[in-house]
């Protein structure tokens, strides 16, 4: 029982955690070392690009805080130099400082590196840097060696250890199993409680997150649901968090062969499976994912067939991964018929490319979700096959002179570009909002128009509309470049409050509905 | 430097931020940010303070409706928006090949983070619907039905079961209905109607084009009904 235990124990995770303080402030005075003792601000980009995000020591102390207007900034502190955040210079230093720490552990996760923070798997080598206190003291002078002050934390999980490596003053070892304990005494107001909850637990008297961890848990998910389990489980030391590791390389591939040639399908697709069950076993103890695989079947004549698969995310699930490759052998089979494997198959070659983190998988508390993102990018790649590339996508523009045709449908691989980033939300982010035209595609001709009278009532979307108002004409999508005007366009509008677009097409003379304002 | 009961030191206010950005950066994938649970916001203040819950709600179905230019569409955009605003996958199932890019863009949707769907018929288009919520992916469908009548297609049988899958994976479903006479009713399967009505043009010089709106809730299985409130619309 012992020998177990003890087994158990070495092989439980360990994660430091380094975070430069003022990461932004040192990577500008290492460029120009002109501004070392100078109080120094860095702004933020997107909306907070007027917002101080970083602060030196020498501006703090004259009274300069986060969150400060620019302006703010000069006036409490006129000879502070504010800065813009570079953001391109912070992810190639951050690369650096992540290529540096290699020497303290081989996983270092990069993902927060343009931050300056980073998260180090550092299962087993205590030994190597003499403790647990040895690992952090050399990350700690990896980061002097590179130019930045840093905090360091080390414990069983991500989020204890990143509270340590902000919290204390010196670098600080969790022990083994005590990172609940570690929590315990931090105020609440450490996590992200929804305000419904803050004040349900307020009212109870729970300030800290140990009194959150001691409440019990079936309660706390009958009044708070999902966000109070995540929340809970945080506050009891479960941050189950991964380390992924830094990039790589190109994955050398898997061949598998068959003892005997392979006829049937159900024989090749064991072939496949059992390829790809080997590559994800490799990549996805890393929370690595592929955005590519090329298989490659060797045929009993010498020659060999390639089929490329690009899922759009990365995926690590050799059962999703298969039911796509299915998908693009059975779109192949239907272009070229039963030939289009000229001979029976002998091997099977599978590389994953593009190799990439999965998506929202840190851990446990993530895995459901990462299983999602899995899940939804193989019924996007699924729906793409089935109801075509032209109908899944996103919508884009068409510089066409007609309204109607100024649409395409942009569907790149990388369907990533469908959850928002931070910076991005807030160039759209917008509170009142604007009438949408809803186009008619084709054009639907109405009756009763005569010349350029526009007609007096019509019936469209099974309903009898009549005219009391024709606005007009715009002329806004008329080929003027190329001759006289060919469409004259108006808003009509109806006695029910409706406006409908319409033009009047000069060249046969008729009238077209072509949208409605909704 | 190993003692784990040691206290850790007065927290500093801003390092108590920096943790608390930290698992609210964790939690945002999941759809789990503050206030995100039970409801999704339109972002429109006005319209959240009406709307029971304080926003469109999840797990349940909400039909969006009223005659054309009534300014469904341009609230359904603004919804659609603001589920991409809080890094949610949103998906548009255009069934009537309507949808604008030139306006929704000016209307403030960003359209490379909008995953459309244009299916043939309104058949596929629920069963689209059916398989994009079971893969959890998307915080917000919306399946526009304007301009159809759909005297069949859109059965009791085939609401229900879609209400019973909305429940299950606990996603926002928008569907956008003409009011016209002759149109299907959705009866009970709805969780949450609003009935957009327009007000005619805007008084405000400075914004030619722009339109009002009432919205007004005509079911709601959270909270009463009957409430409205007018909104402004710029100019398409």
């Amino acid at each position: 029982m012992k020998g177990t235990s003890a087994k158990k124990r070495g092989s439980a995770r360990r994660i430091a955690c380094v975070c430069a303080r003022s990461f932004a402030v040192s990577v500008l005075r290492s460029k120009d070392p002109e501004l070392a003792g100078v109080p120094l601000v860095v702004l933020g980009d997107g909306m907070e690009r007027s917002l101080a995000v970083e602060v030196s020591p020498e501006a703090r102390v004259r009274g300069v805080r986060r969150g400060l207007r620019a302006a703010q900034v000069r006036a409490l502190c006129p000879e502070a130099v504010v800065l813009p955040r570079d953001t391109d210079l912070l992810a190639r230093t951050g690369a650096e400082v992540a290529r540096a720490l290699l020497a303290v552990s081989p996983v270092v996760d990069d993902e927060r590196a343009a931050e300056g923070l980073f998260f180090l798997d550092v299962r087993g080598l205590a030994r190597l840097h003499d403790g647990e206190e040895g690992i952090l003291r050399r990350a700690v002078e990896v980061m002097a060696f590179c130019g930045h002050e840093a905090g360091a934390g080390l414990a069983d999980h991500r989020f204890p250890a990143f509270a340590a490596a902000l919290v204390c003053r010196e670098p600080r070892v969790v022990e083994r199993g005590k990172d609940r304990a570690f929590l315990a005494p931090l105020p609440l107001s450490v996590l992200p409680l929804p305000s419904e909850m803050a004040g349900s637990l307020l009212a109870l008297g729970v300030t800290k997150v140990g009194e959150l961890a001691a409440l019990p848990a079936p309660e706390i998910e009958r009044r708070f649901g999902a966000v109070g389990v995540c929340l809970h489980r945080i506050a009891r030391g479960m941050d189950d968090g991964l380390v992924s590791s830094l990039t790589t390389g190109e994955d050398p591939g898997e061949r598998i062969e068959s003892g005997a040639p392979v006829h049937r399908y159900d024989e090749l697709r064991e072939l496949l499976r059992q390829g790809l069950e080997k590559m994800v076993a490799r990549t996805g103890g890393r929370a690595q994912g592929f955005t590519a695989l090329e298989v490659v079947l060797e045929l009993d004549d010498a020659s060999e067939r390639g089929l490329v698969l690009r899922p759009g995310r990365p995926l690590a699930r050799a059962d999703l991964l298969l039911s796509l490759l299915e998908l693009v052998m059975k779109e192949e089979r239907e272009r070229e018929g039963e030939t289009w494997l000229s001979a029976p198959i002998v091997a099977v070659r599978l590389r994953g490319t593009g190799e990439a983190p999965l998506e929202n998988a840190q851990g446990l508390l993530f895995q459901a979700r990462a299983r999602e993102a899995e899940r939804f990018a193989a019924v996007l790649f699924r729906l793409r096959k089935r109801l075509g590339e032209e109908a899944v996508g996103a919508p884009g523009l068409r510089d066409d002179w007609r309204c109607e045709e100024r649409f395409r449908m942009d569907s790149g691989p990388d369907l990533r570009a469908l959850v928002v980033t931070e910076q991005e939300t807030d160039r759209h982010a917008r509170v009142v909002p604007a009438s949408v035209t809803r186009m008619i595609r084709p054009p639907y001709l109405l009756r009763g128009g005569r010349g350029e009278k526009a007609p007096g009532t019509f019936t469209w979307g099974g309903a009898r509309h009549v005219v009391i108002e024709c606005r007009g004409p715009f002329r806004l999508s008329g080929r003027w470049w190329d001759g006289p005007f060919e469409r004259d366009e108006h808003d009509l509008v109806t006695e029910e409050g409706g406006v409908f677009r319409a033009y009047h097409d000069r060249r046969d003379g008729k009238w077209y509905l072509v949208g409605v304002v909704d | 430097m190993s003692s784990a009961d040691r206290s850790p030191s007065p927290v500093d206010p801003e390092v108590v931020e920096k943790l608390r950005h930290e698992m609210a950066r964790r939690l945002r994938p999941r759809g789990l940010s503050a206030g995100s649970e039970s409801s999704l916001t339109t972002g429109v203040p006005d319209l959240d303070l009406l709307l029971p819950g304080g926003g469109i709600p999840r797990g349940e179905l909400t039909e969006i409706t009223g005659p054309p230019s009534s300014g469904k569409t341009a609230l359904l955009v603004r919804l659609l928006a603001r589920a991409l605003e809080r890094g949610e996958v949103a998906v548009y199932l255009d069934t009537t090949g309507s949808f604008d890019s030139t306006s929704v863009l000016r209307a403030g949707l960003p359209l490379k983070r909008l995953l459309l769907v244009r299916p043939p018929s309104v058949a596929v288009a629920l069963q689209v619907l059916e398989e994009l919520l079971r893969s959890r992916g998307p915080g917000l469908l919306a399946l526009d039905l304007a301009g159809l009548l759909l005297r069949r297609g859109l059965t009791q049988a085939t609401l229900f079961r879609l209400v019973r899958v909305v429940r299950e994976v606990d996603a926002a479903v928008v569907l956008l209905r003409d009011a016209v006479p002759g149109a299907t009713s959705l009866g009970s399967a709805v969780g949450l109607r609003l009935f957009c009505r327009s007000l005619g043009c805007s008084v405000d010089p400075s914004r030619p084009g722009a339109f009002r709106m009432r919205v007004e809730v005509a079911k709601s299985r959270q909270g009463s009904v009957g409430g409205a409130v007018d909104l402004e619309l710029d100019g398409a």
